[in-house]
C-alpha cells in the first residue's frame, strides 16, 4: 500500500522526472553540450538542447579544485530542470572492464562498478575523489539543478546506445564504436548487455590533426573540406581509421568465437564530420555496413516552440554524452 | 526493465535539493513555530483559570462574608412585608368603616313612648378565611359583613305594633344606605320572665338588622 502511494506521488511528481544532462570538460568552442529531457507516458520528450556557456575547464589537482571551489554554475531558464546528470570528459576520469569488481574507494579515488553477468568481467568507472566532489558542488543547494549523477563521458555514451532505440528494438549481437574527441570506445552487446569494452587512442581531434598535418591546412578548414566532395581526404585518415576498424575487426571474431554468433550489426556514434570516409573505409576493412547512429533517436520533440541551435543537425554528435548522462539518470528515475 | 548501465560517481551525502524551501530547515521550523503556539495556547489557558480561579475564591469569600446580613435583610424584608400588611389592612379597614352615628340618630322618631332599648349590638365579623398552609399578614377578604342587633323591652297593649312600627322605621329610606334587609327573628318577642316591674307585663324583643358589607379597597 505504502509502495503504491510512493508510486503514486512519484508519478504526479513531474519535477523527478526531468533531468538535464551536461557534458563538462570536453572544453568544445561552441560551449558545453546541454540537453533537457523529461519523460512523458514512458516517451523521452526532448525539452531544450543546446551549448551553454559555462567554464567548464575540470581541475586537474586537488589544490585547483579548491582554488576554484567559487566558481559556481548557471544555467539559461531552458535548461533549469530540478536534477543535473554531468557527463565527465576528463583524462582522469576512467571507464575500464576488470577482472575484480573494484566498487569500493580507495587512495582518493572513486569507483563504482557494474556487473553484468558472472561469465564477463565487471566494468568500473573511476574518477579522482577531488574532481568528483568539485563537480558535485558546482550547482548551488536550492536553485534549479542540483546534481544527481556524476558519470565518465564512456559510461553516459554507452548508456546513449543502451537507452536507444537499437536495443529496445531488438537484441541481436552488435558492435558499437563510440568516437570521443581524443579516443574510441569499441564495445560488443549481446542479448542487449555489454559483454567488451576496449578504447583505442583515436578520436576526432586525431582525425582532423592527421588531416590537417597530411593536407597542410588550418585545423579551421578541416570540417569544411571533410564534407566537401571536391576533395578526398581518405589517404590522410586511413591509417587512423585501419587501424580502428581493425580492433573492430578482432573485437568482432573474438565475440563471435566466444558467443558461438556472427556479429552483423555495426554501429557507430559520435562522428560529426566525414561519415562517407568512415563508412567506406569500414566497408573495405570488416567487409560490411557501419551505421552511423544520431544520438537523438528515440527522442521525440513535440515543443513547436523549441529553439534549436543553427548547426543542431550537423553538431548533433557532440550531445551524445550529454544525452547518455540525461537518459541513464531518467531511467533510473523511472525504474524507482 | 532497463538495462542502462548507470555508473554514477556521486555520493548520498553531496545529493542536495533544487527546491527553495528545504526539509532540513523548513521542519524544524513548523516544529519550533507549532510547539511554541501549543506553549502559548496553554500559557493562556493557564493564566486564565487561574484568573478565573481567583475571581471565584473571592467571590466565595465575599459570599460568605455577606451571608449573616444576607439573612438579616431577609428577615427584615419579611418583616416590612408582613408590617405593611398591616398597615395596608388599617388602611383598608380605615375605608371599610360604616358611618352609624348619623343614621342611628334619627331612630328616635321611630321609637314609640313604650320601648324601651335595652341594648344596641354591632355584631363581631366572621372571622377571616386563613388557609392552613399560607397564613397571611393582611385583610383576608375583600369584604365583610356588618350587622347589629337592637334589643329592647315594650308594654302595653299595643306592644307588637310598636315593634313592627319601629321595624317598617328601620326599612325605611332613610337607612337604605346602611340597612339592606331588617328583620324580627322568630321568637324574638317574648315575654320578659326575669321580673314584673311596677306590675306590667314586659315583652322582650329583638330586631336584627343586616348592614352593607364593609369594602376593604
Amino acid at each position: 500500500m505504502t509502495r503504491d502511494i510512493q508510486k503514486i506521488i512519484k508519478s504526479k511528481s513531474a519535477g523527478s522526472r526531468d533531468v538535464v544532462g551536461l557534458e563538462v570538460g570536453a572544453e568544445l568552442p561552441q560551449g558545453v553540450p546541454a540537453v533537457r529531457l523529461h519523460i512523458v507516458h514512458k516517451q523521452v520528450e526532448l525539452m531544450a538542447a543546446g551549448f551553454v556557456k559555462l567554464d567548464d575547464r575540470l581541475p586537474a589537482r586537488a589544490e585547483e579544485a579548491f582554488a576554484e571551489r567559487d566558481n559556481f554554475w548557471t544555467l539559461p531558464k531552458s535548461f533549469q530542470s530540478s536534477k543535473a546528470a554531468i557527463a565527465v570528459t576528463s583524462p582522469l576520469a576512467i571507464l575500464r572492464q576488470t577482472s575484480e569488481a573494484g566498487g569500493k574507494d580507495d587512495n582518493n579515488v572513486r569507483r563504482v562498478s557494474a556487473i553484468i553477468d558472472r561469465q564477463h568481467p565487471p566494468i568500473v568507472a573511476s574518477m579522482p575523489d577531488f574532481l568528483a566532489s568539485w563537480i558535485a558542488t558546482r550547482f548551488i543547494q536550492g536553485r534549479r539543478p542540483t546534481t544527481r549523477s556524476i558519470q565518465v563521458s564512456m559510461s553516459a555514451a554507452l548508456n546513449c546506445f543502451l537507452t536507444g532505440p537499437i536495443t529496445k528494438q531488438s537484441q541481436n549481437p552488435a558492435i558499437v564504436v563510440f568516437c570521443f574527441k581524443n579516443h574510441s570506445s569499441i564495445t560488443a552487446f549481446y542479448e542487449g548487455r555489454l559483454v567488451l569494452y576496449r578504447e583505442h587512442p583515436v578520436g576526432y581531434l586525431s582525425i582532423r590533426e592527421a588531416i590537417s598535418t597530411g593536407m597542410r591546412i588550418a585545423p579551421g578548414m578541416v570540417d569544411a573540406l571533410m564534407n566537401d566532395p571536391a576533395v578526398d581526404v581518405s589517404s590522410a585518415i586511413t591509417p587512423l581509421l585501419t587501424s580502428l576498424f581493425r580492433q573492430v575487426d578482432i573485437s568482432s571474431d573474438y565475440l563471435a568465437r566466444r558467443k558461438s554468433c556472427e556479429i552483423r550489426n555495426f554501429y557507430i556514434y559520435g562522428i560529426p564530420d566525414g561519415v562517407k570516409y568512415w563508412s567506406n573505409l569500414f566497408k573495405q576493412v570488416v567487409g560490411t555496413t557501419l551505421n552511423h547512429l544520431h544520438p537523438f533517436g528515440g527522442i521525440v520533440c513535440s515543443n513547436k516552440r523549441l529553439v534549436l541551435p543553427e548547426s543542431f543537425e550537423k553538431e548533433a554528435p557532440l550531445f551524445m554524452n550529454a544525452i547518455g548522462a540525461a537518459r541513464a539518470l531518467l531511467e533510473e528515475l523511472e525504474d524507482l | 526493465m532497463s538495462r542502462q548501465i548507470h555508473l554514477n560517481l556521486i555520493h548520498e551525502n553531496e545529493i542536495i535539493s533544487s527546491g527553495p524551501v528545504r526539509t532540513h530547515v523548513i521542519v524544524p521550523v513548523i516544529t519550533l513555530a507549532v510547539s511554541f503556539g501549543v506553549i502559548v495556547w496553554w500559557l493562556f489557558l493557564g493564566m486564565n483559570y487561574t484568573y478565573v480561579k481567583s475571581i471565584n475564591a473571592r467571590n466565595l469569600e465575599i459570599h460568605q462574608q455577606l451571608q449573616p446580613e444576607y439573612k438579616k435583610i431577609l428577615a427584615l424584608k419579611a418583616q416590612e412585608k408582613e408590617l405593611r400588611a398591616l398597615t395596608d389592612q388599617l388602611k383598608h379597614y380605615k375605608n371599610g368603616k360604616l358611618r352609624y352615628g348619623a343614621v342611628l340618630s334619627d331612630i328616635p322618631g321611630h321609637v314609640s313612648t313604650n320601648i324601651q332599648f335595652t341594648k344596641l349590638e354591632v355584631l363581631p365579623p366572621p372571622p377571616p378565611l386563613f388557609t392552613k398552609n399560607k397564613e397571611s399578614a393582611g385583610p383576608t377578604n375583600s369584604f365583610e359583613r356588618a350587622a347589629f342587633t337592637i334589643s329592647g323591652l315594650t308594654c302595653g297593649a299595643n306592644a307588637v305594633n310598636a315593634v313592627e312600627q319601629l321595624l317598617s322605621g328601620l326599612k325605611d329610606d332613610a337607612y337604605t344606605n346602611l340597612i339592606t334587609y331588617a328583620s324580627i327573628p322568630v321568637n324574638s318577642i317574648r315575654p320578659e320572665n326575669s321580673a314584673k316591674r311596677n306590675g306590667r307585663n314586659l315583652l322582650r324583643f329583638d330586631i336584627f338588622c343586616e348592614c352593607w358589607p364593609r369594602r376593604f379597597e
